[in-house]
């Protein structure tokens, strides 16, 4: 479980605002919203990568709002290829359990393991820069789940991989929510990607919870024709919210039925 | 390739009389011995004339005929050198087809021909700028990024010059006796510690302070930035004074320093202060640089994996930045080892090299001084180059394919 409780956090002019975001155990959540929206910021006060000025985040039982990032247990992979280039392939899966102090024997198991499930043999070898866009990825998902996560957090981890290789990865990502149960948050702004992964979905805008629910509750009851277009749903799905005018359409990343008068920037 | 044996006979023929006209001609322009080696080197220069004409554009054999001529001018008719003169036609045919060495065949002509006195200083740089004009110039570079270069490589000689001049100066064996003497040794080693102390002392307090530069954001930043590049600015006699007023032995912290036994002025602490001073912001510009270049995802990650933040800068952001560090603390070095205003004004003793230099040429004269410094030139340059090999091994730079 992944419980934001009255988080605030100001960034510049942009400030993050979530009373209550929970994403329940062994969901797959996605996460959509405009750029700006302050996803990957949410995805970065998880991690402990920044802390918020008030609020606490819960993972699982365990109030981790005071926790240094490296004792979270949280599996962080970014949009662009984030692998250590000045290690090999197995030097980044194995990189977070030498830093653990873990015994060399268990490490050579979790990392055949791991690359045994992912099915990363052909890459092992390969110098880290020759990688492709979407093998680099494997590898930084094999490097985030070899250290056994409570919550897998994903940013945009799709967005520089080529279509052919995208299909791989969401099976990939799939089986992992399913079959190990691992909970995952993922952030996006591509509504196909969202559709195809997402058990649990929010919509961010300006900072703030559009809405957030299951599958079902959040697709069935869609919050504005922007909340449609967002998960690749027609704008005949629902109506205009009474206050809107629609000035998300200017990309100003503002709501004013969320807002209401207290978005100024317009 | 050869020419069909009616032209052969035609231009031998031809040649020889040519070279016969020329030596009967009254006064005896050139001597029967050299008449005779130009009538060979004159056949060779047109056997390449010809094979020009076979394989080359039209325009080249009207070219190779121009410069033939300038040679000729310039250096049997103006100089009067007839022995340089055949050795220089055997390589201008030799070469005019290859650009490369062609270029470095005209260096060698001004420098050797019209730069006479300064033959060595001026052949240098003009043969090194052309090879990496060349270079560039074949890799397909426009117009403007040729001439571009060719502006700054003038400049690059120009500065070039005066050392090369100083290198051809003495002869090894004087170098050799200067080397020997024990002042000039222990000088040397004096200026090789202190510059050496004084860049791990800017590493201890420089790295860390261009990490946390590069990773922050705070109001008074451009002060902070000011107040770093402040000692390049101070002129050093500034620098020297400044030092001599808070830590002299007239000043109270001076003073209680020599009743502590740790006084400074004057003695080898006072050198690498002096030297740590002017060499501080060197690696910090370049440092931060370096861990900018750095994406702060990957200390993310890292964090994430487990690591600490320490553990993160020793294993991700200080490698991946380690050549940025490394050339920073190279010019940290440089400098302190060239400081020469502050330490004749706070700590003239124990002598450095440079200060050697200076005390020598006021004593004994320039010619006394000129072979100290070029021994301090070639060791500050053999460290140099040996400094930058290693930071060549060190690991590259963090960019994907997706940037490079």
């Amino acid at each position: 479980m992944i419980h934001l409780k009255n988080i605030r956090k100001s960034w510049g002019a942009f400030s993050l605002s979530l009373d209550s975001l929970e994403i329940p155990d062994g969901e797959y959540g996605v996460c959509v919203g405009p750029s700006g929206a302050g996803k990957s910021l949410m995805l970065k006060l998880i991690a402990g990568l920044y802390s918020p000025s008030r609020g606490s985040v819960v993972l699982g039982e365990e109030d981790v709002t005071e926790v240094a990032p490296e004792n979270r247990r949280v599996g962080l992979v970014f949009q662009e290829s984030s692998l250590f280039p000045h290690f090999s392939v197995r030097g980044n899966i194995e990189y977070g359990l030498r830093a653990r102090a873990v015994p060399k024997k268990e490490i050579d198991e979790r990392f055949s393991r791991v690359t045994e499930s992912l099915k990363l043999g052909g890459v092992l070898d390969r110098p880290v820069r020759t990688l492709s866009g979407g093998e680099a990825q494997k590898v930084a998902l094999a490097r985030a789940i070899v250290m056994d996560p409570k919550v897998l957090l994903l940013d945009e981890p799709l967005s520089q991989v080529d279509r052919y290789a995208r299909g791989d990865l969401v099976e990939t990502l799939k089986d992992l929510n399913k079959d190990q149960g691992l909970t995952c948050l993922h952030v996006t702004h591509d509504s196909e990607e969202a559709l195809a992964l997402g058990t649990w979905f929010a919509v961010l805008m300006g900072g703030r919870v559009l809405q957030a629910g299951s599958r079902d509750e959040v697709l069935s009851n869609l919050f504005c024709p922007f909340a449609a277009r967002l998960l690749g749903q027609g704008a005949d799905k629902t109506e205009k919210p009474e206050g809107c005018d629609e000035r998300c359409l200017l990309g100003t990343g503002a709501c004013s039925v969320l807002m209401g008068g207290e978005y100024q920037h317009g | 390739m050869i020419p069909r044996w009616t032209s052969i006979l035609a231009t031998t023929i031809g040649l020889a009389i040519l070279h016969a006209a020329v030596f009967f001609f009254p006064g005896h322009l050139i001597s029967g011995p050299n008449t005779l080696v130009l009538f060979a080197a004159n056949m060779y220069v047109a056997y390449c004339l010809w094979i020009i004409g076979k394989t080359g554009r039209p325009a080249d054999k009207g070219l190779f005929a121009v410069g033939y001529l300038l040679l000729f001018l310039l250096v049997l008719v103006i100089l009067g050198r007839e022995a340089l003169f055949i050795l220089l036609i055997i390589l201008y045919s030799s070469v005019f087809r290859v650009p490369l060495l062609f270029g470095v065949f005209i260096a060698f002509v001004l420098a050797y021909v019209l730069f006479q006195p300064y033959a060595f200083e001026t052949f240098v740089p003009m043969s090194l700028g052309w090879v990496v004009f060349w270079q560039v110039r074949k890799s397909g570079a426009s117009a403007f990024l040729q001439a571009s270069l060719a502006v700054g490589l003038i400049g690059l000689g120009v500065l070039l010059l005066p050392l090369m001049h100083l290198l051809s100066l003495d002869s090894p064996k004087t170098m050799w006796f200067v080397i020997g003497r024990s002042d000039v040794q222990r000088a040397i080693w004096v200026s090789l510690l202190s510059s050496s102390m004084a860049t791990v002392i800017v590493a201890f307090f420089g790295i860390p302070l261009a990490y946390a530069l590069s990773r922050s954001q705070f109001r008074g930043r451009h002060i902070v930035e000011a107040i770093i590049d402040l000692p390049i600015l101070i002129p050093q006699s500034v620098v020297g004074i400044a030092l001599l007023v808070i830590l002299g032995p007239g000043s109270p912290i001076g003073k209680f320093l020599e009743q502590s036994g740790l006084g400074v002025s004057g003695r080898f602490a006072g050198i690498v202060v002096a030297q740590v001073f002017v060499a501080f912001p060197f690696l910090i510009k370049t440092a931060q640089t370096a861990f900018e270049g750095v994406p702060s995802h990957l200390e993310d990650v890292s964090r994430t994996l487990g690591a600490s933040a320490g553990r993160t800068f020793l294993r991700i952001s200080l490698p991946l930045a380690s050549r940025g560090v490394f050339a920073g603390l190279i010019l940290s070095w440089s400098r302190a080892i060239s400081e020469f205003g502050a330490l004749i004004l706070f700590a003239s003793n124990p002598q450095t090299a440079p200060v050697l230099a200076h005390t020598e040429f006021l004593h004994a004269g320039i010619s006394e001084a000129r072979p100290i410094a070029v021994v301090l030139l070639l060791v500050c340059l053999w460290v140099f180059v040996m400094l930058q090999f290693g930071r060549s091994l060190l690991p590259g730079s963090w960019r994907t394919k997706a940037e490079s």
